[in-house]
């Protein structure tokens, strides 16, 4: 089953590496915004079904841009997972406890990064079609 | 011729009836008036004279069967003193001597009766005189025997009297001897004591000053023996000073005219050393209050005072170092009381030292940080320490301050106990760990920074390589090529990067050495620009440079590094057909360079913050502009290196200069 998937990343390079894993290794459909302001914007407009965020961005950082979303009556209900190189514990129990659905460290394996989001939100199908690429 | 008209009691012993009257008339012829009983034998006789009162006896010599004699004798027998007149017819010479001898009173012979009543009368008159004589003798006996019972009773009472007197006396000497006893043994054990004082010398002056007692403490302080020292003046314990300003005589007038003197003096001893010595000197006064002399008591205070001096050396260093301490030190009594608190500890508290003395710090000083509900009393680790000799500390504390702020803290204590381990109190030194926790902070933030900065471009390459391993690029040339071209400035950014970061870590830990030499501003402010002026052309900036020879001394490599990277900030901010203006002059004891853009300008808030690691103006710029964000923390480290400076004025949407200034002169 194609997914849509909403990437929010300033970094022009994750941007790019991110968006070919997932085309081309989980066959996702992948839409990017290179700020916050952007991401909520897009994910109102795209209905995603899930959401990758940054959390180091200039001007609104994941955090605020989650808390955005949550807002959004179009937008609070997609899953989000944060993708970032803040990896430490007290990071990720906090992001948990903003609401994000889970998160995945900076540098990701590309072979395992649909699987990762697919096991985080529950996506049975697509972890079948990861293994499949990894195969 | 006898005038007698008193009756006279007569008892006549007679046989013959004829020679008895012939008496009574005698007598009657006589005129004397009589009363006569006659009886005739021995135990009629008897009778009479025991039951009888008769003022004479008159007996017959030659009686039957008996005699006058024997009737006299009769009578003195019982005990009669009856004077007894013998009338016979005839006796003899011999025999008149011996009645008469015996106690008869007279003998008349019948034959010359006429004589009878001057006898009897004469008798009586006698036995009269004898019993007024008796009399007088009894009555003088009597007399004599109560003068005398009267004199033995007054000898007896004054015998008496004396006795008590003895014995008043005699308890009065053994009880003035006891007095003397007790006296003579607690002057004794007086002496003893004052004998065995050893840390005093105890001494007596006489009114003048002499030395009349000396005790054996006196003699192992002044080095004196008291056969040395008795009758000398208490002068010679005085300094020559002192004598020469007349101390000895003023101390001794003193004492006398104020009743006590307490004081130091330097004393001298025997061999010439001398020592501080506390006295005290008192007057000694007899009972009518003439001066008697002076007891002086001494001690040898030199290692007192050296004691007194160390330990308010110590004292005094003790509360220097509490004065200077930085951290915050304060003392608990065991009921958790602030017994002392040094001045860093009261002002973190924003109070003054007396405020919190004598107060509980239970209130001050939280276990824990406010939004935890700052303590628990229950198990205050303060209180701890005060009751179970623990020896808690907290990195997590807080002083509630007393403007209503708080103040994170960390303390230690160390409780105080006693040899039996119980508890006296407790010593807590605190800290204000504010700086620190900024600095842990920023390093967490910096961590937290490098750690994206690096992974980012980790990410990029990881998933690059990930992708290509797959091989499912390989099909679309284009795809492939713009991976490994996005592979690859991410490599030479995580390689600019770790350069970065090693090049300012060496150079702000002093690790890169500075080679300084004679260099020409100008030249090097012209080499850089003409490094950079090529790359500048060809975004259409044009770099122009103003330039002053000022010789100064410095690396010309990290000068030149300096310039370069400010020359590259210029043109990456720049827009396109404008010009960086380079300029270099000499100011004062400084050289000072300027790199001027007409750039987007920095933001006020951030001019103090860009020379910072990874603070740039933009977020973006890393990505934007190529940087890594430690362009300007190097150059900062690079000028300070050179007990420079380096700053920036900016006016945002104008541009921007930025100046670093280095000594001509290497400063010694």
């Amino acid at each position: 089953m194609s997914r849509k998937i909403l990437l929010i990343d300033d970094e022009p390079a994750i941007v790019e590496v991110t968006r070919a894993t997932l085309e081309i290794l989980a066959g996702w459909a992948v839409i990017a915004a290179s700020s916050g302001s952007e991401g909520v914007a897009l994910a109102a407009a795209e209905q995603p079904d899930a959401i990758l965020l940054d959390v180091m961005m200039p001007d609104m950082d994941g955090p605020r841009t989650l808390k955005d979303l949550q807002a959004g009556a179009r937008t609070g209900d997609i899953p989000v997972v944060f993708l970032t190189a803040k990896v430490q514990a007290a990071d990720i129990r906090r992001f948990r406890n903003l609401g994000a659905a889970g998160v995945i460290a900076k540098p990701f394996d590309p072979l395992r990064l649909a699987s990762e989001v697919s096991s985080i939100l529950g996506w049975k199908t697509e972890r079948g079609k990861s293994a499949e690429v990894e195969g | 011729m006898p005038t007698q008209t008193k009756t006279i009691n007569i008892l006549m012993i007679e046989n013959d009836p004829v020679d008895a009257e012939l008496c009574l008339l005698a007598l009657k012829k006589a005129g004397m008036n009589v009363c006569t009983e006659i009886v005739q034998r021995p135990e009629e006789f008897q009778s009479k004279i025991a039951g009888g009162a008769y003022d004479l006896i008159l007996a017959d010599y030659n009686l039957s069967g008996w005699t006058g004699l024997d009737a006299f004798e009769t009578s003195r027998r019982h005990g009669c003193e009856i004077p007894f007149i013998l009338v016979t017819g005839a006796v003899g010479e011999e025999a008149a001597v011996e009645c008469i001898k015996r106690g008869i009173a007279d003998y008349i012979l019948k034959d010359r009766l006429a004589r009878l009543p001057y006898a009897m009368e004469r008798t009586i008159e006698e036995k009269a005189l004898r019993d007024e004589r008796a009399r007088a003798e009894k009555l003088a006996r009597e007399k004599e025997k109560q003068l005398n019972e009267e004199l033995e009773m007054r000898v007896i009472e004054r015998t008496a009297q004396l006795e008590a007197a003895n014995r008043d006396l005699q308890m009065e000497v053994a009880e003035r001897k006891r007095a003397e006893k007790i006296l003579r043994e607690s002057q004794e054990r007086f002496w003893l004591l004052v004998d065995g004082v050893k840390d005093y010398a105890i001494t007596m002056l006489d009114p003048q000053g002499r030395v009349v007692s000396w005790n054996s403490g006196a003699e192992r302080i002044q080095g004196y023996r008291a056969e040395e020292i008795m009758g000398r003046h208490s002068s010679c314990f005085y300094t020559s000073e002192a004598i020469e300003r007349g101390q000895p005589g003023a101390d001794l007038w003193r004492t006398a005219a104020e009743g006590r003197l307490e004081g130091e003096r330097v004393s001298v001893r025997k061999d010439g050393s001398t020592f501080l010595a506390e006295i005290v000197l008192t007057p000694l006064h007899d009972a009518t209050g003439r001066l008697r002399g002076f007891s002086k008591v001494c001690r040898d205070i030199t290692a007192q005072r050296r004691a007194q001096e160390a330990l308010a050396r110590l004292r005094l260093q003790q509360q220097l170092i509490l004065n200077s301490a930085g951290d915050g030190i304060f003392g608990l009594d065991p009921s958790g009381i602030c017994t002392f608190i040094n001045p860093a500890g009261a002002r973190m508290a924003g109070y003054e030292p007396e405020e919190l003395t004598g107060k509980s710090l239970r209130n001050i000083l939280l276990s824990r940080p406010p939004e935890d509900g700052g303590r628990s009393e229950r198990s205050c680790p303060i209180q701890a320490a005060l009751t179970e000799a623990q020896e808690p500390h907290s990195d997590t504390a807080t002083v509630a301050r007393k403007d209503g702020t708080f103040l994170a803290v960390e303390y230690i204590v160390t409780p105080i106990l006693n040899g039996a381990r119980q508890s006296l109190g407790a010593v807590v030194v605190f800290r204000d760990i504010t700086a620190r926790r900024a600095v842990e902070s920023m390093k967490n933030e910096f961590v937290s920074v490098v750690s994206h900065e690096v992974r980012t471009p980790l990410t990029a390459i990881r998933a690059v390589l990930g992708l290509l391993a797959t091989g499912n690029l390989c099909h679309e040339a284009g795809k492939c090529q713009s991976m490994i071209k996005v592979g690859m400035e991410n490599t030479e950014r995580l390689a600019r990067l770790v350069s970065d970061i090693l090049d300012l870590e060496r150079m702000e830990s002093g690790k890169v050495h500075i080679e300084k030499k004679r260099c020409d501003a100008s030249a090097l402010l012209e080499q850089s620009v003409g490094l950079m002026r090529a790359g500048a052309a060809t975004q259409g900036i044009t770099i122009s440079a103003r330039t002053q020879p000022v010789l100064f001394d410095a690396d010309p490599d990290r000068i030149t590094q300096v310039l370069i990277n400010l020359l590259n900030n210029a043109i990456k901010f720049s827009p396109s057909e404008s010009t960086i203006q380079a300029a270099v002059e000499q100011c004062g004891e400084e050289v000072v360079f300027q790199i001027t853009d007409s750039g987007r300008g920095i933001p006020a808030d951030k001019l103090s913050l860009i020379f910072e690691r990874f603070q740039q103006v933009d977020a973006g710029d890393s990505r934007e502009k190529g940087g890594t964000g430690l362009g300007l923390a190097i150059c900062r480290a690079i000028v300070e290196q050179h007990q420079g400076r380096i700053w920036v004025e900016s006016t945002p949407g104008q541009g921007s200069t930025f100046f670093f200034s280095l000594p001509v002169r290497e400063s010694v």
